[in-house]
Formats: structure tokens, C-alpha cells, sequence
């Protein structure tokens, strides 16, 4: 019968490419963004590994004495401590290493919390539109012109602070972005015609909204909550820093640098390295966030 | 040839309710079809074709509403039901096809997976069964090599393959109607063949009655069996194919006719026949018939009054006060 463009164009359909790789394609040729990425796996493993690469040190265990200086308290960097002991004689690289866990932790959960809240509230606004729509978007602009930090400082002043609730603190304030890009995607989407066709074959709002909208929403919700991760990372950092995050002795980026603040000239090593963290990791998290916005350009759905 | 009545659409009215005033996009359409019957349904742009097939399968969205009318759908009247019983019609008994291939298929699932998705709605079979009856649809939509394209994405795939595609989504459950919104305009000449020629011999072998909606003439004269010309919500003229073809009474009819390039005639080097002016602005309709302000025989009584749709020859039904072509046909 008619097989009338069934002509492949060289188009082997065996290589046929799914769409994530060819994102992936992409994001190779963006330099920054793949070294970026190599950066952050590199600061996932050490804190994934935390445990052998602290040299047998514990975080949480005082050294009684090192030979190379009269008082393990600050101590400077050394053989079995690279770098140093803090100001209650713990080690500093292994406190380094598993203060990363807490801090990408919160970084990664939050953002994660924030993009399903936010996919949540932004399809039904998008999708039901009308007083829905109103209510929602509202709430959002509501909670968007709140001073987020000092809300934040209050609340987790309140709540004493673990690393849960710290968690639960920062994903309040971070869902809003994610929900006011997915409503704008829905509406565009609304009028695509799959949408309509999906309704035509007579598929229930529910299962539009999940298997239509949702994943061809996706992609932005991506980049935002790649970006959002560095967002959090400091907001913890910043919390922590203040005292009211992660308390002692739980070891974070953030409350390391509250720490060391006291011994900013006599000991300034022990600032220089949580500082580098937070500064390398969400640099990292912001390139590969840039780096995805252009791989997953909708352009691409052609 | 009495056949059964499939669908019976009586002084349909959808208006849109937007800032501006009201539009009436469907004012007082009716219309019957048969079983296995093909309805082409012919006008302009903006004249609420689109409108009418959207209104029968109740997917009108804010700010249109639909204010009047009944819908009889196999004895049944569908502005009746509630949504949870039109979605269990929508894709199993009335089907529906769009203009744009491109745009109609989601892009993150595979061809198969969406005709997949439209059987496992509305039929209780296992995941393996449904998978086989979409091969077995791709097969007969002529897809060639079914199997592996089941597994591709809308975008590897050309318009007219799209469009196959969506032809066999929407009779993946045999509907009894399948409503295809200018399906074959977004698609070049040979393929436009194509497709029609697929649609005509489905109709045929699954017996399901076609609405036909279009601005295409011609293509009506191919498919259809009625053919119903509105013009700016309304029907004016409707009648089998070939009376319609053969002796246009509404002035509309006959110039939309008249304005066909055709190859054979003997007056190629003269100026097509144009219909002056342009379709009346929803917000300000003339008064009297819509058309006078086009109309080359309108009158005073055009300006003033509404025509009723009357019979003027058998089975011939105009919406006008001086039907044009009437006595040739009285030999």
C-alpha cells in the first residue's frame, strides 16, 4: 500500500535517539557546565565516602594531642590532619567531609521538595485555571513577597533546629518559582492540540495533567531546580551560620564557618575550606544549571 | 435508503461569552446523520464549524458555552450526560481527528504508546492485546513496518505518518463516529490523497459514519454523501452531495462554486468570480440575512428579516428569500 515518506533519509531507526540522550549530546559540548559536573560528582563521592577518606578521624571525637602543636585545640594542618583541628580539637577534614553530606542533603532534598510542590500547585493552576487559577497564584505571590530570610531565621528560631527541620524551613520558601513556570507551561501546553486530542479519547483532568502535562513540562522545572540547589545550599549555610541551622555537634558547611568566625586571624584555615565548599559547590550547581537550559531547550522537541 | 439515525443535532447554540460581547459561533445548527453516513461540513473560517464538532463531543471550553439545543446520539441526548459518562464516549463512540499532525501527538511518548493509551482507556484488555491491536491499527492505517514504528516518536515521523497515526488512535475502539476537523489541510496535495482514500475505505470496511468538517469543496464533492454549507453559525444550505453540487440555490453556495479555478473551463483567462467583501465580523453581524452585504440579489427584505432554512426542492433545504438555480431543476 501507500508508503508514500517512508523514505529514511539515511535515518537508521535501530539508532533512533530517545530525547535525554540527546540532551545529554548537548550538554557534552558546554564546557562549564561539564566540568561543573564533574566537580560535583567529584564533591558527591567525598561525601558519599566520607568515612574512609577521613583517615580514620571521627567528626565528632576530640583529639587529645598532636606533636606539632603545644594544644590540639586549632592545631594547625598536619600529618593525619591536612586540615587542622578546630576550636574544640576535632578534625577539620573529616568535619569538612561529612558536613557536605548535610549540606548537599538540604540542597538536594529541598529542591526535590520544591519541584513536586511546585509541579503540584502549578498544573492544577494552569490546568483548571479559573478561581483555581486565582487562589493559587495568589498564595504564590503571597508567599513570594514574603522577606524569606528573616521569616526563615524566625521560624527556625523557633523550631530548634534538625537537620529535618531545617529541610522543612527551607522547602516552605521553595516552591514558588517551580509552580509559576509550570502553570506557564500548562497554559501554553492547554492549547496544544494533544491536549485536546488526550481529552477527545476521553482521558480523565487527572491523567492529562500526569501523563501529558506533566513530563512535557519537565524540562524547565529541571533547570530551576538545579539552580535551586545552590540557592539552598546557602540558605542552609546562611541559617547555620547564624547558629539556628544545623547545631553542634552535627558538622555543616555552615556552622563550621560560625565556628571558625571567632578564629578568623589566629586559625584562618578553618574558614578557608567549608567557604571554599559552599563557594565551589554552588558555583558548580549555577554552571550546570546554565548548561542544562541550553541542552534542554525546547527547541529540541522538534 | 433509510438507514438508522446516529446522530441528531437540533437548533444547536454555542456562544462565547468573551469581553467584547457575546459571539455566536453555532446559532441554531441542525443536522441529521445516519449510520456509515458522510456529512461534509463546509464554510469559511470563523464560520463555527470547528465550533459544531467540538459542541458534540462536549469539549467547549470557557468563555464558549453551549446555551441551547438537544445532541441525539444513538437516542440518546449527549448535552444531557455528565462528564464522567461523555468520557466514556469520547474515544470509544465518537472519535475526532485535528488539523495539526504535528501538534495532535504528544511529543514524549512513542506513536505506540499513545494508540496504546486510547485502547487501554476505554477497552478491558491486557497490556499485550492492546499492543497487538495497535500494530494490528498501524498495519491498517498503512503504516509501513508497524512493529518498529511503534516504538518511534511523533517527531521521527513525516505529517502524513503523524496523521495515520492519529487516524488509527481515534478508530482504535470502532467508534460509530468519527469527527475529522480538517484533518487532511495541514497536509500537501498527494498526501491529502492519501489520507481521504484511507478514510473513505475504513468508512467502509468499519461502517463508521464520518463528520466531515472542511473549507475544501472539493474534497467534499469526493467524500461526502450530504453536504451542510454554513455560513457565520448557520446552516444555509444542505442537501445530498450531488444536488448541492449540481444546483446551488443560496447565492454563498453558488459563489463559493463559482469560485473554483477550474481547468477545463473556457473562461480561464477571465478573472475568477470572487465573493465580495469578507465575513462579517462576530461583534457586529449585519441585520436580516448575514449575507446581504455580499449578496449580488439581495433585496429589502434581506436586510431585514432572517430567512427561515426551508425545503425549496425535495431534500433541499436553503436559508434563503431568493434562492437562485430553482427552476432548471424543475424538468
Amino acid at each position: 500500500m501507500a508508503n508514500e515518506d517512508y523514505v529514511e533519509g539515511g535515518m537508521n531507526t535501530s539508532e533512533s535517539y530517545s530525547y535525554w540522550r540527546k540532551v545529554f549530546q548537548r550538554l557534552k559540548k558546554h564546557k562549564i557546565a561539564m566540568v561543573s559536573l564533574w566537580v560535583l560528582v567529584v564533591i558527591i563521592l567525598m561525601a558519599v565516602f566520607a568515612k574512609p577518606l577521613s583517615f580514620g578521624n571521627n567528626p565528632y571525637s576530640y583529639i587529645k594531642s598532636v606533636p606539632w602543636a603545644s594544644r590540639p585545640e586549632l592545631a594547625p594542618p598536619g600529618p593525619g590532619h591536612p586540615l587542622g583541628l578546630d576550636s574544640m580539637g576535632r578534625d577539620a577534614w573529616s568535619r569538612l567531609l561529612y558536613g557536605g553530606r548535610v549540606s548537599l542533603a538540604v540542597g538536594f532534598i529541598c529542591s526535590i521538595v520544591g519541584a513536586v510542590v511546585g509541579l503540584f500547585f502549578g498544573l492544577i493552576s494552569g490546568y483548571f485555571g479559573g478561581i483555581t487559577d486565582m487562589l493559587i497564584m495568589r498564595f504564590t505571590d503571597f508567599m513570594l513577597s514574603l522577606p524569606v530570610l528573616p521569616l526563615m531565621i524566625v521560624l527556625s528560631a523557633v523550631i530548634k533546629g534538625s537537620l529535618w527541620t531545617i529541610i522543612f524551613i527551607i522547602s516552605i520558601f521553595s516552591w514558588m518559582g517551580v509552580a509559576r513556570l509550570v502553570r506557564g507551561e500548562v497554559l501554553s501546553l492547554k492549547e496544544q492540540e494533544f491536549t485536546e486530542a488526550a481529552r477527545a479519547i476521553g482521558e480523565t483532568p487527572g491523567r492529562i495533567m500526569w501523563i501529558h502535562l506533566l513530563p512535557n513540562s519537565l524540562a524547565p522545572v529541571i533547570v530551576a531546580s538545579t539552580l535551586a540547589i545552590s540557592g539552598n545550599i546557602i540558605y542552609e549555610a546562611t541559617l547555620s551560620f547564624l547558629g539556628l541551622g544545623i547545631r553542634q555537634p552535627t558538622p555543616s558547611w555552615g556552622n563550621m564557618l560560625n565556628g571558625a568566625q571567632t578564629f578568623m586571624l589566629t586559625a584562618p584555615w578553618l574558614m578557608w575550606w567549608p567557604g571554599l565548599a559552599i563557594f565551589v559547590t554552588t558555583l558548580a550547581f549555577n554552571f550546570l544549571g546554565d548548561g542544562l537550559r541550553d541542552a534542554l531547550d525546547p527547541r529540541l522537541y522538534r | 435508503m433509510e438507514k438508522e439515525v446516529l446522530l441528531e443535532v437540533k437548533d444547536l447554540k454555542t456562544y462565547f461569552y468573551t469581553e467584547d460581547g457575546v459571539v455566536r459561533a453555532v446559532d441554531g445548527v441542525s443536522f441529521t446523520m445516519h449510520k456509515g453516513e458522510v456529512l461534509g461540513l463546509v464554510g469559511e473560517s470563523g464560520c463555527g464549524k470547528s465550533v459544531t464538532s467540538l459542541s458534540i463531543m462536549r469539549l467547549v471550553d470557557a468563555p464558549g458555552k453551549i446555551v441551547g439545543g438537544q445532541i441525539i446520539f444513538k437516542g440518546e441526548d449527549l448535552l444531557k450526560k455528565s462528564e464522567e459518562e461523555m468520557r466514556k464516549i469520547r474515544g470509544s463512540e465518537i472519535a475526532m481527528i485535528f488539523q495539526e499532525p504535528m501538534t495532535a501527538l504528544n511529543p514524549v511518548y512513542t506513536i505506540g504508546d499513545q494508540i496504546m493509551e486510547a485502547i487501554l482507556t476505554h477497552q478491558d484488555v491486557s497490556e499485550e492485546e492492546a499492543k497487538k491491536k495497535t500494530i494490528e491499527l498501524l498495519d491498517l492505517v498503512g503504516i509501513p513496518d508497524p512493529e518498529k514504528r511503534f516504538d518511534e516518536y511523533p517527531h521521527e515521523m513525516s505529517g502524513g505518518m503523524r496523521q495515520r497515526a492519529m487516524i488509527a488512535m481515534a478508530i482504535s475502539c470502532n467508534p460509530d463516529l468519527l469527527i475529522s476537523d480538517e484533518a487532511t489541510t495541514a497536509l500537501d496535495v498527494t498526501i491529502q490523497a492519501q489520507i481521504l482514500e484511507l478514510m473513505k475505505d475504513l468508512q467502509r470496511k468499519i461502517g463508521m459514519a464520518i463528520l466531515f468538517i472542511t473549507h475544501d469543496l472539493a474534497l467534499v464533492a469526493e467524500m461526502a454523501d450530504s453536504v451542510a454549507v454554513t455560513y457565520t453559525g448557520r446552516i444555509v444550505e444542505y442537501s445530498d452531495v450531488r444536488s448541492v453540487f449540481k444546483n446551488s440555490h443560496h447565492p454563498y453556495t453558488y459563489g463559493l462554486l463559482q469560485s473554483i479555478p477550474s481547468l477545463l473551463s473556457e473562461k480561464t483567462k477571465e478573472p475568477l468570480p470572487a465573493i465580495e467583501g469578507m465575513v462579517p465580523s462576530p461583534y457586529r453581524m449585519p441585520k436580516g440575512c448575514h449575507f446581504n452585504p455580499r449578496c449580488p440579489f439581495a433585496t429589502d427584505i434581506c436586510r431585514k428579516e432572517m430567512p427561515e432554512l426551508k425545503e425549496v426542492t425535495p431534500n433541499h433545504l436553503v436559508r434563503c428569500f431568493h434562492p437562485v438555480n430553482v427552476k432548471e431543476e424543475v424538468s
